[in-house]
Formats: structure tokens, C-alpha cells, sequence
């Protein structure tokens, strides 16, 4: 039951930070990424998805030995699916900005 | 956010058409989701076709769809939000960029896991849920009913269906009742279907996963061979489905293995509560074996104790269902009441079936108990008729489920009773083949083949049938009991005949001839026993020992045994008697 700020311009925080994670670990997209947000409302939800799984996998690699949890290699799995995704969406909606 | 569901409520189109998109969406390769995300769409569809207007929670998707164990937590594993957040995203960018075919399009609203099907195109505004909460539990189904404008195209087309099928049904009703003057009025009959069971099976180490994986492949294959459960398909499990009048079972299963040994420990939870029901744990000796022996070793172990008649499962099934429940419940009190040989049971058991047959006259399981029930139920002036009524539901049990050893069974019996022994015989062994775990299906095959004169290939079934099971089932006992009898071990038959755990009358007898044989002062007591039931037993004696289909020699020898027991049976009635 998360509660939203309602503050920020992605409708939530976790969408801001899975839109800040998705640019520093694609740094190449990181100005088209920026601009798509604010255009592209349906992004927020991967961005959302993205913070969600990337924060999982921190925590289970913090908390256990990788052979201690099965899970995590799944959540790696989907943060490289969501980056995927993303970049998909970023080469389909060319901006014509500079990174 | 309630507000929001709502006005996308009030337009939605109607099932078929929600239905029609739905395929379309998912054959259509510009969608750009993965299978899992695929399934968790058709999941919240199928869910919301049922009739389900409330959405389904974070759990029910993580069990039914993504495989997790029944101690799934959203809070340390949030891959159910993670998922629905990326379909919804995938869902709207679809729609961004193709548009709506037919003006349908596919909606799950944030803060809910529910799919809507309204007729407009739905895109998320940041600013749209700038105030929302995400609160899975506050949807407020009473608040949803109070709203005029938010009643469903899905429903209102759907209720006018079922308003025509109610009123259709309720006046075929009246006038079957006013005819046959049956009560109805506030009574609704539970008809129970097969339960469904969901395996997951893990290993306790990572080494052991891939024997685990293959233990659970063969495991998969033990239960669907029992045909008593309905085994849900792996990861995409729908058994919270409303369809499914039966109910659904979790079995979570760990692997662990040492050097010699492997042990399964496993615990069988209700779906529908969560509530931890059974549990227990398997261990099977490995010096010796290979790797494939040990394998179907565990799950023929493993299938015994969840899906047999006896099993853990069915057990629930029966103690768990209404009294006046029919189908499949019927069914499985029916073969408790066989295997006991309580002629009230076996009566009620009748009655039951029937009654189960008049609603769904096309169920193999119902058909072919009833056919056994028949069966045991002698002494009736029309039995002839009821011989060949029994074989006909055999045979059209065997029709409608081909692979089904609970039909093979029936025919087997059917047949023996007709008088056919070859083709009994031939009916028991393709039981067996079926299901080779039915401990209760070869020790049937054994008494058929003792009884009609095979004895060594029935004395060797019967310790087949007992081997797969901690307690041998009644028919293998009884066929080792009377094999000891017709040897002259009359303190060996007597001691088997006692520990089988029924009332039926050749049991009674046996145990009886024995002690008479033995001279033991507790025989007439035992006879006294017999006679309180059917105190018409000594004069109708010859008549049951025709109805058992035994060989000469042994209904002779049981005949000297009740006669030492101070029995006063016709010298010779016996002998008169055709047998087969």
C-alpha cells in the first residue's frame, strides 16, 4: 500500500527513481529517456516496475548468498527485460536530441 | 481511483466482444510482453469473464500464475506488482501506437488488479493518479453496487442471459417437481467436482534441483494416471477459476537427497484458505536403483498419497463435503462403502449416484460406480436386470473415459458377474496398465483371477497390490486369505481374513470356515454374528456362493468350515451351484 507524493512530474516517486536508475545504467540514453518521460506517460509504469525490481535485487544481494535465494537471478532477469524495454521504446520514438 | 474504475465500468462492451480482443491482443505480435506477463492477462480476463468484478489479489495471481509457494509474500516479493505495472505499461503503449480495433480496448486501472474492457481508448495522465492511493484491499464492492451508472455492459448482456436461463431453468424445475413431487424449496444441491490439485516442487539444495524437476515430471504423470484429481498445469495454474465448483489443493513439495537415500517432505495446503491442511514426509531406499527406478518409485509413492480413493486428498473430499452432496463425492463414498461392504452404505451409495447421474447423466466416474454399487447389491428379485444394467454402465464408462482405470475396473467387475471371465480378465489388466500406483485396481484383477480358477497368477497379484501400499488393499488380503484356506493354513486365513477391515459377507465367511476348521470355541460365536444379519444365511448360502463366482473346491471347503463352525447348510447345495 504504497501512498503517492503526487508531487513529482512522473505521477509517482518510485517512477522517478526507476527513471533515474534506467539512466545511470543506460547513460547513452539518458537525454531521449528524459524527454520520452515527460512525453509518454505509459513509461511511468515500467520506470515503476524498474525501481521495484532493481530495489529487490539489492536487497536480496545484501541480505543473502546468491545460492541462498533462487529469486534473485528472476529479478535480474527482469531488470534486464525492463532495460530491454526501454531501449526498444527509446529506437522507436527517435527525439532527434543529444544524449 | 474508485471513481475512475467506475466510469470505465459503465462503458465497458460486452464478453463476447472483451473476449474477441483479448485473442486479437494476444496473437498479435506488436504487443510486446512476455508469455508470463501474457498469462497474468488472460488470468485477469478469465477472472473478470466469471464474473469476479472486484479484482483478484496479489497472492491469488502469484500462486495461480507465477508458480509461487503457498508462503508467497508481496512485501518481500513483489514481482506481482513488478509484472502488472510492466503489462499495463506494455497495454498502453500498444494502444498509443496502434489504436483500439472495434473501439475495445484492454485497461488495468492502477491500485487494482483487474481487467477492464471498455469501449473507449484509455491512456494514463501522470496528474490522473497524482492523489490515488495504491491500496489493493480498497476497492469497495458495496460502494460499486450503490452506483447506478456503473453497471456493466459485461453484466447487464450477461444477466439478461442468465435472467433468461434462471427463468428457463426455475419453470423446468417447477414442473419436474410438481410431476415427480419433489421437495425444492430452499434447497440447493452441491454438486462437488474432482479437486485440483497444483504441485510445486522444489529441491531442498541447488545440486538436487534437475532430479527434483524430473521427480515432479513423473509425479505429474503417477496423479493424472489416478484420474480422481484434476492436475493444474504448472505456472499457469487457474484453479481459483469460479468455474471450478471443485476445490483446489496446493502441494508444495521439498526435495532432499543423501548419499542412499532420498526423502520428499510435502504438505498439502486449501487453496481458496491458504490453511495448511496435511503434511508429512516420504523416504525411499536408493542402494541398488537407478536413477529412473528411484524417480518413479517417489511419484508412484507420492501419487498413491495424494490422489488414491484412500488417499490423503480424497479423504479430505469426502469428510469435507456436504451430506447431501452429489458427483464426485458420491463417487468416493461410494467406493468406501464398497471396499467396507455395508449394505445400507452401499444402498445410500446407490441412491446417491443416481441422483448424481439424473443431473450430469454423462459422468464416467459416477456411471462406472454405479455399475460396481449394483453389483454388490444382490438378493434383489430383478438382479438379472441389474447384471446387465451394471454391465452397460460399464461399458459406457469405458466409452466416454478410454484411459480411465476406475472405468476398466467397473468393466472388470461387470463382466466377472456376467460370467465372462476372459474378458474380465483382459478388462483388470488394462486397469492396471492405465495405472500401474491403483493398488486397489490389481488386487480387484487378483481376486477376479483367483476366484475364476488362476489362482497362482492371483496369489502374485494380490502381493503385487500389497507391496505398493503400506496396508494391502481388502480384495489382495482376501485373495491371500482364501489362498491360505484352500491350502489347509486355516490359522494363516484366519489371521489375514481378521485384518481386513470390512463387514462384507465372503470376509465373514471366511473367517468363520476358518475358526470351524481350526475348531476354535469363537467359531460359533462367529457364526452367530453372520446369522444376526441375514439370519436366512445357511438356506441362502449356495445363492451367495453363486454370486461370488468362487471355485468349486474353495466354496466346498468353506462349506466343511461353516458346517465345523455348527453351520446347517444342505450337504452339497454348494456343488449344485453353477460357477464360472
Amino acid at each position: 500500500m504504497e501512498k503517492r507524493s503526487g508531487t513529482d512530474r512522473n505521477g509517482s516517486g518510485a517512477a522517478q527513481r526507476g527513471l533515474w536508475r534506467l539512466m545511470l545504467k543506460l547513460p547513452a540514453m539518458r537525454g531521449r529517456l528524459q524527454l520520452l518521460a515527460a512525453k509518454s506517460p505509459s513509461l511511468n509504469d515500467l520506470f515503476e516496475a524498474y525501481d521495484e525490481a532493481s530495489a529487490t535485487v539489492e536487497r536480496m544481494s545484501r541480505d543473502r548468498a546468491r545460492d541462498e535465494c533462487p529469486l534473485l537471478e528472476e529479478y535480474e532477469t527482469v531488470c534486464a527485460e525492463i532495460e530491454s524495454d526501454v531501449i526498444h521504446y527509446v529506437l522507436k520514438h527517435p527525439l532527434n536530441v543529444p544524449d | 481511483m474508485n471513481a475512475e474504475v467506475h466510469d470505465l465500468k459503465a462503458c465497458e462492451v460486452s464478453i463476447d466482444d472483451a473476449r474477441a480482443e483479448l485473442e486479437r491482443l494476444l496473437s498479435d505480435s506488436r504487443f510486446r510482453v512476455t508469455e508470463r506477463q501474457k498469462d497474468i492477462l488472460r488470468y485477469l480476463a478469465e477472472r473478470r469473464f466469471n464474473g469476479c468484478d472486484e479484482g483478484v489479489k496479489a497472492y491469488s495471481v502469484a500462486l495461480d500464475v507465477l508458480g509461487r509457494p503457498s508462503g508467497f509474500d508481496a512485501s518481500t516479493d513483489p514481482i506481482v506488482r513488478i509484472e502488472i505495472s510492466r503489462l499495463r505499461s506494455a497495454l498502453d503503449a500498444y494502444y498509443q501506437a496502434f489504436g483500439s480495433t472495434g473501439g475495445v480496448t484492454i485497461h488495468i486501472p492502477k491500485g487494482m488488479y483487474i481487467a477492464l474492457f471498455p469501449g473507449t481508448l484509455i491512456a494514463h495522465e501522470p496528474d490522473e493518479e497524482a492523489h490515488g492511493v495504491f491500496d489493493l484491499a480498497g476497492f469497495d464492492g458495496a460502494q460499486d453496487r450503490s452506483i447506478p451508472g456503473s453497471q456493466l455492459a459485461i453484466r447487464q448482456r450477461g444477466r439478461g442471459l442468465k435472467l433468461a436461463g434462471v427463468a428457463a431453468a426455475a419453470a423446468l424445475v417447477l414442473g419436474v417437481a410438481a410431476l415427480a413431487g419433489v421437495e425444492f424449496f430452499g434447497q440447493q444441491v452441491v454438486i462437488t467436482k474432482r479437486p485440483t490439485v497444483y504441485i510445486l516442487m522444489e529441491a531442498a539444495e541447488a545440486r538436487m534441483q534437475g532430479e527434483a524437476s524430473q521427480t515432479r515430471d513423473a509425479l505429474m504423470t503417477a496423479l493424472t494416471q489416478f484420474t480422481t484429481l484434476t492436475v493444474a498445469k504448472a505456472g499457469y495454474a487457474d484453479i481459483r477459476s469460479v468455474e471450478r465448483s471443485g476445490r483446489s489443493y496446493e502441494i508444495t513439495i521439498k526435495y532432499y537427497g543423501d548419499a542412499d537415500d532420498r526423502s520428499v517432505w510435502w504438505q498439502i495446503a486449501d487453496s481458496s484458505t491458504g490453511d495448511l491442511l496435511k503434511s508429512g514426509l516420504e523416504k525411499i531406499d536408493t542402494s541398488g536403483k537407478s536413477p529412473a527406478l528411484i524417480r518413479e518409485e517417489m511419484a508412484g509413492e507420492l501419487a498413491t498419497r495424494f490422489a488414491a480413493t484412500r488417499g490423503v486428498i480424497n479423504n479430505i473430499e469426502i469428510h469435507g463435503s456436504p451430506e447431501e452432496a452429489l458427483g464426485n463425492v458420491c463417487v468416493l463414498r461410494a467406493e468406501y462403502a464398497l471396499d467396507e461392504g455395508g449394505r445400507d452404505q452401499v444402498a445410500q451409495s446407490r441412491d446417491c449416484l443416481e441422483r448424481s447421474l439424473a443431473k450430469a447423466p454423462a459422468d464416467p466416474d459416477a456411471t462406472a460406480l454405479l455399475s460396481r454399487v449394483l453389483l454388490a447389491l444382490p438378493g434383489s428379485p430383478d438382479e438379472g436386470d441389474m447384471r446387465s444394467r451394471a454391465l452397460e454402465l460399464a461399458k459406457a464408462a469405458v466409452s466416454s473415459a478410454p484411459l480411465s482405470d476406475r472405468a476398466y475396473v467397473s468393466l472388470m467387475a461387470a463382466q466377472f458377474a456376467s460370467g465372462r471371465t476372459e474378458a474380465a480378465v483382459r478388462a483388470g489388466n488394462r486397469a492396471v496398465e492405465l495405472n500401474p500406483n491403483n493398488s486397489d485396481a490389481a488386487a480387484k484383477l487378483a481376486l477376479v483371477l483367483y476366484s475364476a480358477g488362476y489362482k497362482d497368477a492371483g496369489v502374485a497379484t494380490a502381493h503385487d497390490a500389497g507391496r505398493l501400499v503400506e496396508n494391502a488393499p481388502r480384495d489382495a488380503m482376501l485373495v491371500l486369505a482364501l489362498d491360505a484356506y484352500a491350502s489347509g493354513r486355516y490359522s494363516d486365513a484366519a489371521l489375514l481374513a481378521e485384518q481386513i477391515n470390512c463387514t462384507d459377507f465372503l470376509v465373514s465367511t471366511l473367517r468363520t470356515a476358518a475358526l470351524g476348521q481350526l475348531n476354535s470355541p469363537d467359531a460359533p460365536e462367529r457364526l452367530a454374528e453372520i446369522k444376526s444379519k441375514d439370519p436366512d444365511f445357511e438356506r441362502s448360502f449356495a445363492e451367495r456362493v453363486a454370486g461370488w463366482h468362487l471355485q468349486p473346491d474353495i466354496a466346498a471347503g468353506l462349506e466343511a468350515g461353516l458346517a465345523k463352525a455348527g453351520a446347517q447348510i444342505d450337504a452339497g447345495a454348494v456343488a449344485s451351484v453353477k460357477t464360472p
